[in-house]
């Protein structure tokens, strides 16, 4: 939109880039401290059993510290999901269980004076299993096991079925997700000189860390200080504290610095999963392809404990209402308990599930009545709205906003030659390969506003020599979350992005943040707050200078880090603060709390075209578009780089990535040898257009890109194989065996 | 056992136990935390290092497999000369996210400079698909390679 | 605690020497690329134990034309295989099969004797060699060595012929007539860096542009490659041509059919063997092309 910025928009170079290139980053794993001790986490082999535990020989090991089991830690119950002290989530966890609940529970844990000594004592513990009765799968878990329910509606579906001519309904599934991050869950916890429990952690919420290491044990708040630390990705898999509270039990209750690793197994068995789903959709439209009424049913697998059970059902369902006008819709969404890896926030949190199979039912519901998908979908998308203060959507959310899901598919259609395509892609079959186009579309929020407190702190400060602090919780994922801070501190008060710091979150360093790095919202809020915050610092300046050396404050000039004005002085930032310290008594800063003032919806539309081989079932992706609603890119390689990750997530989803468990819980895929994520060789290049046409309280007009980004391409994969090879295809992922069955029945 | 080996260029002789794994050796004995571990099943590349100038996941090489070898990690490459094209290139392209897999996806680059000065684009996702990545999707990395000054 | 020792032999006088330590102890392993063995003393947590390294022996890491003869050292890594001009010439399935396995760090390190020699029925390397009609040389801790076709020296999962007090050193294969082609394919779950769902290796002897000779294996079926003979013979005397390729894809069909009657996984790789059938005949036909 506006291209008369100077640092937004452009592709500026991470900070961090260099360094991590040359192996110089240290990350939690590479941390050594004075003393320091090696845990090793123990988890149940078993998916429901008490748990009897011997040590007395893992004692025994030269090297072992300690052993701790269910016997020594405090029986505080706590939910690794509550981020904030008021939610309403319900407290099921301990830091080491007695009765196991899945493979991969947190049982004991052994703390030896390095690695090598702490997997000798894990080795010699006896570890007797008294097996409990397991429930794995939903199909199992659906007489007996219902631990949430939510339902939305607007309009009335019955009397909107009535209207329509045709009524299209699919059922499907989608899988639990691992996510992979190559760096395993880590964490490091000490007692600090002030007796404070300093915790190390490669966390998306230090102030959620800070909460439920409390809780759990039964700690004061402000004797907790968690720093977030450099991190191997996360994906929403480091959200919940998994290793935090029982790192800092074992600092505590030893005095020394201890460190607790976890390897690969346990990373995708001991800590959190994209919740598999079980879905029911059905589509009302009439003959000119309107929808006129949709109902859908989604049973969530929640695993073993409450974490975000309800979370999920909820989140998943919100955005139903979010990209087509459908009058009369019905949402209901069940969480259920199994004894498999609890739930936890995925990239997308409930968008790729929800997105899944409806996506699938659209392009269905289209082709009922012989309309081209991407038309289909224009006719029904939402149409963008004004920024009107406190405006809600069908079901009482937040306003959708400027909504440019129309121009996603509009332009995507165009760009990727969809039409000249659907009439040639076809010649190209021969009797081995089939070839097909889809798309899909889909919505995702900017934030909490309307659900839960929304608001973050932030300081700006003018330094002496010139640069610019900033502190704000946030927590850079590997994203480039700093850079997008510093891009939008240095558009307002115009100097160079270097220049400016942002440290990542600390609980006693940065000012309290109500929500975290997750929900989509720290572009959108915590950008929206720097910037507010920037300009308050900036009118404080102007104010300052225009006062000092009389001239009116819309004189006052800001280029690169210089105040001035046409007839005055000109000096830079740093002087100025020193000078307005000396003559005011006060420092160049501005501290303020940012409310989120919005909470609009960012679409995506992705088109695929696709090569399926009708022997192996393999597929390869020939081409592929994503169209993504921005608002405002604040720097294109990023925004790029987070399309084609989601994208290699999202297609992970759709052909191969699916945690198996056998019929006792046992984990099948605990490596990723069996865990296929996309690897190069497979992944083909993304292409990507932005729209940005605004976003009214966003900063600078820009709102949310990464988590949208892994959820329309898994979708479009499947309409585009269901296209090649005339199946119907909506248990995900998509594997040769699925595909060759579907073709051969 | 002693073990005698050149490592980033030194020569090194260290008692170690030879059946460790060289990853933790690399980090533990010798301090070369660019290594990183993943998966410990020579899956997911991150512990990538050069033996004898060819990658190797080094999770799945026995210390003692060294001996009389040489090693090197990013640590030990040379950051005014092999290493400072790749690594430009790298940051330039936005290849860069969470950088858990950057070193070693950078050794396996310089693996594949070493056999092969103009590598295609397949030749580039094959030296590489032994690297897993979760940010990029491979896009900017792939683009980064190419893009390498010679 | 048991300490941990290591074996690094650099000659074959010093590997009899530490075979004679072996032949009585159960916890020493050889150790090449050790690309398998550190996945399993992760999983059975095998934490001390002694190691006979192979990768300091230069003697098995050659690929030399002896008489008649190719033979590969048993410490010959995947990517020397797949680089090998003699093979490309000679044993082109191998070098194939070879430059599918693993990851190129994987490649880097895993050796032809690990891949055989820990009997997975999923070993890329194995039904390429079958079908060059490979054998495999022991050497024991008297010096002594006995040659045994591939085939016969793969029991079943796992299982082999080896005795404790014997390690292979060689695998031999006959060197490949002026006409003879072969080629290997396989089918995982994704392109590259995949563990075999199924795969297939030919040989193709022609005679005046028809099939004089024709050797066929599949593996990752059962426990055990599979000789497909009734392909082989439907072969014999015909052209290479595409009414031949749709008989084999149905003939592959059956083969799956008759291998694994009642296994799950029948249904898919009774279709999923057309495609390996698809490449190799495909490759085939460009190789000749080519030459």
């Amino acid at each position: 939109m506006n291209s008369g910025f100077k640092y937004i928009g452009k592709r500026i170079n991470r900070p961090d880039a260099r360094d991590k290139a040359l192996g110089r980053t240290k990350y939690i794993g590479d941390m050594k401290l004075h003393g320091m001790l090696c845990g090793k986490l123990v988890t149940s082999k078993k998916a429901h059993a008490v748990v009897q535990i011997d040590t007395s020989k893992a004692l025994a090991i030269k090297g072992v510290r300690a052993v701790f089991t269910y016997e020594d830690v405090p029986k505080k119950l706590y939910n690794s999901n509550q981020w904030y002290s008021g939610s309403a989530d319900k407290e099921d966890e301990l830091i080491l269980h007695k009765t196991a609940k899945h493979v991969g529970d947190r049982i004991a844990l052994v703390l030896g004076d390095n690695m090598e000594a702490a997997e000798r004592g894990r080795k010699a513990l006896i570890i007797e299993y008294e097996e409990l009765p397991v429930i794995i799968g939903l199909e199992a878990a659906s007489e007996t096991n219902l631990c949430f329910e939510k339902e939305f509606s607007c309009g009335s579906v019955e009397s909107g079925f009535e209207k329509a001519d045709f009524i299209i309904e699919d059922k499907g599934s989608t899988p639990k997700i691992h996510h992979a991050a190559i760096e395993n869950h880590v964490c490091v916890a000490e007692v600090d000189t002030f007796g404070n429990l300093l915790i190390w952690s490669p966390c998306q919420v230090v102030f959620q860390v800070q909460h439920v290491t409390a809780r759990a044990l039964d700690m004061p708040y402000d004797k907790i200080r968690v720093v977030k630390s450099y991190m191997g990705g996360s994906f929403g898999g480091k959200t919940m504290p998994i290793l935090e509270p029982i790192c800092g039990f074992a600092a505590l209750k030893t005095g020394r610095p201890v460190k607790i690793i976890m390897d690969r197994r346990d990373s995708i068995s001991a800590t959190r999963t994209r919740n598999a789903s079980v879905q029911r959709v059905r589509t009302g439209i009439t003959k000119d392809g309107k929808i006129v009424a949709r109902e859908i049913e989604i049973d969530f697998d929640g695993g073993a404990y409450l974490t975000n059970s309800a979370g999920i059902a909820v989140a998943s369902g919100k955005k139903a209402f979010r990209a087509y006008d459908i009058e009369n819709q019905k949402y209901v969404g069940r969480t259920y308990y199994t004894n498999t890896t609890p739930g936890g926030a995925c990239r997308g949190y409930g968008s790729p599930q929800i997105h899944a199979i409806s996506e699938i039912n659209i392009n269905n519901a289209a082709a009922r009545i012989g309309m081209d998908p991407v038309d289909f979908r224009i006719l029904n998308a939402f149409d963008p709205q004004e920024y009107e203060k406190g405006a809600v959507d069908q079901i009482g959310m937040p306003a959708i906003g400027n909504a440019r899901l129309k121009d996603c598919l509009t332009e995507g259609k165009e760009h990727f030659r969809w039409r000249e395509r659907m009439q040639t892609v076809k010649d190209k079959n021969t009797d081995r390969y089939a070839y097909g186009l889809g798309v899909a579309a889909s919505a995702h929020g900017n934030g909490y506003l309307n659900s839960f407190p929304d608001f973050t702190n932030v300081a700006i400060q003018i330094m002496p020599d010139g640069r610019v602090f900033v502190r704000i919780a946030i927590h850079d994922l590997g994203c480039g979350t700093v850079l997008t801070m510093q891009q939008i501190a240095a558009e307002v008060l115009s100097i160079s992005p270097e220049l400016i710091n942002v440290p990542e979150a600390d609980t006693h360093q940065s000012p309290y943040d109500s929500a975290g790095t997750q929900a989509s919202r720290v572009t959108y809020v915590c950008g929206g707050a720097v910037k507010e915050a920037a300009e308050e610092l900036k009118k404080k300046m102007a104010q300052m200078y225009a006062s000092s050396f009389s001239c009116k404050e819309e004189e006052v000039k800001f280029e690169d880090g210089i105040i001035g004005s046409e007839y005055a002085e000109h000096m830079n930032y740093g002087s100025f603060a020193t000078f307005c310290e000396k003559k005011y008594s006060t420092a160049l800063k501005a501290d303020l709390e940012y409310k989120a003032k919005a909470n609009p919806s960012v679409y995506s539309a992705v088109f695929i075209e696709v090569k399926v081989d009708r022997y192996s079932g393999m597929v390869e992706i020939e081409d592929m578009l994503v169209v993504q609603d921005a608002g405002q890119v604040i720097n294109p390689t990023l925004a790029e780089g987070q399309v084609q990750g989601g994208a290699q997530m999202s297609l992970g989803m759709a052909l191969c990535e699916e945690i198996v468990y056998d019929e006792k819980g046992n984990l099948k895929t605990d490596n990723f040898s069996k865990y296929h994520i996309i690897n190069a060789p497979s992944m083909q290049e993304v292409k990507t257009l932005f729209i940005e046409k605004g976003e009214p309280m966003g900063p600078f007009g820009a709102k949310s890109v990464g988590e949208l980004a892994a959820v329309a391409p898994a979708p479009a994969l499947m309409n585009a194989i269901n296209h090649a090879l005339g199946t119907n295809l909506t248990d995900y992922p998509a594997t040769p065996e699925k595909i060759i069955e579907a073709l051969n029945n | 056992m002693i073990i005698n080996a050149v490592i980033n260029g030194e020569a090194v002789e260290k008692e170690c136990n030879p059946n460790k794994r060289l990853v933790e050796f690399l980090r533990d004995d010798m301090g070369l935390v660019s290594v990183k571990e993943g998966c410990g099943e020579g899956e997911c590349g991150s512990c990538t290092v050069l033996l004898d100038k060819e990658a190797v996941t080094s999770c799945t090489v026995l210390a003692g497999q060294i001996n009389g070898r040489e090693v090197t990690t990013v640590e030990g490459l040379d950051v005014m000369g092999e290493l400072k094209p790749v690594m430009e290139s790298f940051v330039k392209a936005g290849a860069v996210q969470c950088g858990y897999c950057t070193p070693g996806m950078i050794i396996s680059t310089i693996a594949l400079r070493y056999k092969n000065p103009n590598p295609t684009e397949d030749e580039i996702k094959r030296a590489l698909e032994g690297n897993l990545c979760r940010c990029t999707g491979y896009n900017k990395i792939i683009e980064a390679v190419k893009k390498i000054e010679r | 605690m048991r300490s941990n020792a290591f074996y690094a032999p650099e000659t074959i006088q010093e590997l009899i020497e530490v075979l004679e330590l072996k032949k009585d102890n159960r916890d020493f392993y050889f150790i090449a690329g050790a690309t398998d063995f550190a996945i399993n003393a992760k999983k059975h947590e095998i934490m001390d134990y002694t190691a006979i390294d192979l990768t300091h022996m230069d003697e098995l890491k050659r690929i030399e034309k002896v008489g008649d003869c190719i033979e590969i050292g048993a410490a010959v890594t995947m990517t020397r295989l797949e680089e090998s001009n003699i093979l490309k010439d000679h044993g082109n399935a191998l070098a194939e099969a070879a430059g599918r396995v693993g990851s190129t760090q994987i490649r880097n390190r895993a050796t032809i004797g690990g891949n055989i020699a820990n009997a997975s029925q999923c070993a890329d390397t194995v039904p390429a060699s079958c079908a060059l009609g490979a054998t495999v040389i022991l050497l024991d801790s008297e010096g002594k060595q006995r040659e045994l076709p591939l085939e016969e020296f793969i029991l079943g999962i796992g299982h082999t012929q080896i005795k404790s007090n014997e390690v292979l050193v060689k695998i031999r294969i006959p060197n490949g007539r002026k006409m003879a082609y072969s080629s290997f394919s396989k089918v995982g779950s994704r392109k590259n860096v995949t563990i075999s769902k199924i795969n297939c290796a030919v040989r193709i002897v022609f005679e005046d542009n028809y099939v004089a000779e024709a050797t066929m294996y599949f593996g990752s079926i059962g426990s055990k490659v599979i000789k497909a003979v009734a392909m082989e013979k439907h072969c014999i005397g015909r052209a290479w041509d595409e009414k031949l390729l749709a008989e084999l894809l149905e003939l592959g069909s059956l083969q799956i059919d008759q291998a694994i009657p009642t296994r799950s996984s029948r249904h898919y790789k009774r279709i999923a063997v057309k495609g390996v059938i698809s490449d190799v005949f495909n490759d085939i036909v460009s190789q000749r092309g080519v030459i």
